[in-house]
């Protein structure tokens, strides 16, 4: 039994922030995907929700991945209505990772690292990431999904994964209580989000500062071509620019096909 | 000029406002103009008594889809810079194709950029005249991917 179980929506909304009054705060025991969930119900026309699970079944990662979402980690998908303009969308990965982690240090006084351009890290180690997705249309909506292992025991995640994963419980032996955990990323992430249309030179310096990519050797396949060099920075949108080893010249990914990081 | 150099020139004249720009460097000059769909080179004339060789003209239309313009018509453009797909997941069937009718809202294919998996729905009902981007190529913001016949 982890203090996973005892997430509900009243105890969220005890510690929910100003910003995020009038949200609506839909938690369920289990389901496939709370993005998937989230998608379903703004494709139905609702606005301003988010979806909690206490497990995900076929949590979504990267593509074709799973997410393993065993109890005690934190699974939400939160729609994010704003003026952001809409070819600014991409950037709010990197809006995702900063208030993650800001809500992980500010609750549990863990320093992340962030890759780019979804992922978040603890100790070297995966401890959460981001999948947004949206629609551009007469639906117009965003889900930011995110999954963060908070108080998942390392024995809940398959065995092939458990040594490329962390916990915050597993690295401290703490539990922490998930409703102040989902309170203060919730409004962390509509504090980053308004910060990302006024200020998004904030959101990239503050992604910078915690970043593990920059500065990184990394590769990449664009367009069939793999591109191998070093990671010097993000543009305005959040794209990677790298400096390839072969041409001299500083390429921006945009659609990343990660090949991993390379030890040089 | 090398042909980096002019690739990184058009990149960057795709995504500004210009219509036309005009650029004399190393004894050649490159002209680009949007909308006739061709690049220029030619050698700049700097001094009247330094004759330049001659360099043919290139012409190219970046796609060979030629997009339908008037009232009847509704062009779908990217919102976004990224990748295009026409299905939901590799090997899977793609959500429309030409001639296809569809309906306002139903989902035409995605744009992904870093991970984010954005869907493009139709803004109104009809028939799929032209797909006009291809599946897995990268697409510039507002770049049209299809083009409905209301």
């Amino acid at each position: 039994m982890t203090v996973g179980n005892t997430i509900s929506s009243l105890e969220i909304e005890k510690h929910l922030s100003d910003n995020s009054r009038g949200l609506q705060l839909i938690v369920v025991d289990e389901t496939d995907s709370t993005n998937d969930m989230a998608k379903v119900l703004s494709k139905e026309g609702k606005k301003r929700f988010a979806v909690i699970a206490k497990r995900q079944t076929r949590g979504k990662g990267r593509g074709e991945h799973i997410w393993a979402s065993p109890d005690g980690g934190i699974y939400l998908s939160l729609t994010i209505e704003n003026d952001l303009p809409k070819r600014r969308i991409p950037l709010l990965n990197l809006t995702l990772a900063v208030a993650a982690a800001e809500t992980i240090l500010q609750t549990t006084g863990a320093t992340v690292s962030l890759k780019w351009p979804n992922d978040i890290y603890l100790h070297g180690r995966k401890l959460g990431g981001i999948l947004i997705e949206s629609s551009t249309g007469p639906t117009d909506y965003i889900v930011a999904g995110i999954g963060i292992n908070l108080n998942s025991e390392m024995e809940s995640f398959p065995p092939e994964l458990r040594e490329g994963v962390s916990s915050i419980y597993g690295e401290t032996g703490l539990f922490y209580d998930p409703n102040l955990f989902i309170a203060n990323l919730i409004s962390s992430i509509l504090k980053w989000t308004d910060i990302t249309i006024a200020e998004s030179d904030r959101v990239i310096d503050e992604w910078s500062r915690l970043s593990v990519t920059l500065g990184s050797r990394v590769a990449f396949v664009v367009g069939g071509r793999t591109i191998r060099g070093l990671a010097v920075g993000v543009d305005s949108d959040g794209f990677l620019m790298v400096e390839d080893d072969d041409t001299h010249l500083t390429e921006k990914i945009v659609s990343p096909n990660i090949l991993g990081e390379v030890c040089c | 000029m090398d042909l980096n150099e002019i690739k990184k020139l058009i990149d960057i004249f795709e995504k500004s406002d210009l219509n036309e720009l005009e650029i004399e460097k190393d004894n050649s000059k490159v002209r680009l103009r949007k909308g006739g769909g061709f690049i220029e080179t030619a050698p700049a004339v700097r001094h009247a008594a330094v004759p330049a060789p001659a360099t043919p003209k290139a012409a190219a239309t970046p796609k060979g889809k030629v997009i339908p313009e008037g009232d009847n018509y509704i062009k779908i453009n990217s919102p976004m810079v990224g990748t295009f797909y026409r299905s939901p997941g590799e090997g899977e069937d793609p959500y429309v194709k030409e001639g296809d009718m569809v309906q306002k809202g139903q989902v035409l294919c995605i744009v992904e950029a870093m991970k984010l998996m954005n869907e493009i729905e139709a803004e109104a009902s009809g028939k799929i005249i032209s797909i006009v981007a291809e599946n897995a190529a990268p697409v510039e913001y507002d770049e049209t991917l299809f083009v409905i016949e209301k």
